[in-house]
């Protein structure tokens, strides 16, 4: 049997040039917007279609396909990921088994209002939204050092 | 993964306020005033809305022109006469237990202070024949805020001063001045500073407080801040919260003034000492002790010197106390809570009022 010749892998210096020029415009134009017009209040899913959006146009003014592609398939992947995450569990979330069938992890909100968006402290956010419950996040307490002088 | 905004105005004044060089602002340590005459069948009285012409009057109009920014660190007010008599013991007392100043931005509450937080006044144990004060002093009160309240320069203002008809009717052709203390921003390049914006939640400095009658001598407990049905004079909040807002309890006072006929204060102040304050939130207790930190008595009594020719004279107790709490009484949104005051049996100052006044941060909902 004839030995396949493997095809050699060609570093195309442009093409990645291009795709590492998309993943920048498509991470940073959302906050470039946000500076510009602070009172948007984009949530996270139309800050990524914001990205995509410049990236493509990019591509285009500047006549490189590359860019234009790469910039549509990264923010597909970014709206993609967490879709996949729900399914099989995520990195941060495990599945909680209850009496047989398994539930998702609660998912923080979009944060549409800018406030209190630390993803990674459920219980912090859900105090604040619901209010019903003792605010025990110190961060937001005010320390008897602070108030002691007033009284 | 962003960061929570911080929500602190205390760290908004840091940040703005106390910066170095190379700054679009000018800083000014600039005291507001006004003064508004008390006057008979007048109970309501609105501060820093009359014109501008008389520099001894007031300094300040509002609103604030697009220029400025004001920072309130501290409420000041001042009844102008001195405090003399029995009578006008009871008076000043109508005037810190029953009366408030409820400070309003863009028609919306912010705080409801009771005349005890803030109204400074001058005092003195009196010969009665010849009206002279033995030993004049003044009660230097001054509600220092833990957070700053912010006046924008876009924002309506409101500071209403409410109290009963019986002071107003003793304090008659009597100025109450108001001053608010605090730091003033001069804009030198053009901004909109908006210190809520992108916030879901602002935190306000409060005082709730509830005035209960005495009763009687015997063994009694007072229910406080349960009733929303009395006057409005007389608190600034019940329990439950609501669900959008939470308090952050601070600092406790428990205030009691003279009975109706008065009696010697230091035995009205020795029988409240040992009455007990018990708090209690979401069936936890919080705090269940005596009143030997935080009680404080304005009473007077008047007495005849056994002397050739009697001589009568009024002596006044005025003794400011309060406690401020190293863990602040955290009250969330909509839960159970029972503040009480519980009497022993023949307790002394069989009438007359107490006060409770409750001082902290409150956290609630923007709009």
């Amino acid at each position: 049997m004839p030995v396949r010749r493997r095809k050699k892998v060609v570093v195309n210096t442009k093409q990645i040039l291009d795709v590492m020029a998309a993943a920048l415009i498509v991470q940073k134009a959302p906050d470039l917007i946000n500076s510009f017009f602070p009172n948007l209040g984009l949530d996270p899913m139309m800050t990524k279609i914001a990205g995509a959006g410049a990236g493509y146009l990019t591509g285009v003014m500047l006549d490189r396909s590359d860019i234009a592609n790469a910039s549509l398939a990264l923010a597909v992947v970014d709206l993609v990921s967490p879709m996949i995450d729900q399914v099989i569990g995520g990195v941060t979330g495990v599945p909680v088994e209850n009496a047989g069938i398994t539930m998702q992890p609660p998912l923080p909100p979009s944060n549409k209002y800018g406030a209190l968006t630390q993803t990674d402290n459920y219980k912090g956010t859900g105090d604040f939204l619901s209010l019903n419950d003792y605010v025990d996040d110190p961060g937001v307490r005010m320390s008897v050092a602070s108030y002691r002088d007033s009284y | 993964m962003v960061k929570s905004v911080p929500m602190n105005t205390r760290d908004v004044l840091n940040q703005n306020l106390y910066p170095s060089s190379y700054e679009n602002t000018r800083r000014k340590d600039f005291p507001y005033y006004d003064v508004q005459a008390i006057a008979t069948g007048t109970t309501e009285y609105y501060f820093f809305v009359a014109a501008l012409g008389n520099q001894f009057a007031r300094n300040k109009r509002l609103p604030l022109s697009g220029s400025e920014v004001f920072f309130i660190e501290e409420i000041v007010g001042y009844i102008q006469l001195n405090i003399d008599t029995v009578a006008l013991v009871d008076d000043l007392n109508e005037l810190l237990q029953q009366s408030y100043l409820e400070i309003s931005i863009d028609n919306r509450v912010v705080c409801k202070l009771p005349g005890l937080d803030f109204i400074q006044y001058v005092y003195g144990d009196t010969l009665i024949a010849t009206g002279t004060s033995l030993a004049p002093k003044t009660h230097l009160a001054k509600r220092k805020l833990p957070l700053p309240i912010i006046m924008n320069s876009t924002s309506a203002f409101q500071f209403k001063f409410v109290t009963t008809s019986a002071a107003a009717t003793a304090f008659n052709g009597i100025n109450l001045r108001l001053s608010l203390q605090g730091l003033q921003l001069d804009k030198l390049d053009s901004f909109y500073w908006d210190n809520l914006k992108q916030n879901q939640f602002q935190q306000v400095p409060v005082t709730y407080y509830n005035t209960v009658p005495v009763t009687g001598a015997g063994e009694n407990t007072y229910e406080l801040f349960a009733d929303a049905s009395i006057n409005q004079v007389l608190f600034s909040q019940t329990f439950p919260l609501s669900d959008i807002q939470t308090f952050s309890c601070q600092n406790i006072e428990v205030f009691v003034n003279q009975p109706d006929t008065p009696i010697e204060p230091t035995t009205i102040y020795n029988s409240r000492l040992f009455n007990v304050l018990k708090i209690r939130i979401d069936d936890v207790s919080y705090y269940s002790a005596n009143l030997q930190e935080m009680l404080s008595i304005v009473a007077g009594f008047g007495s005849t010197l056994t002397t050739t020719p009697d001589t009568a004279v009024v002596n006044i107790l005025n003794s400011r106390n309060s406690k401020t709490f190293k863990v602040p009484l955290e009250f969330p949104a909509n839960s159970k809570v029972r503040i009480t005051l519980t009497q022993p049996a023949s307790s002394l100052g069989i009438t007359g009022e107490i006060t409770v006044a409750m001082r902290g941060i409150e956290t609630r909902r923007v709009a």
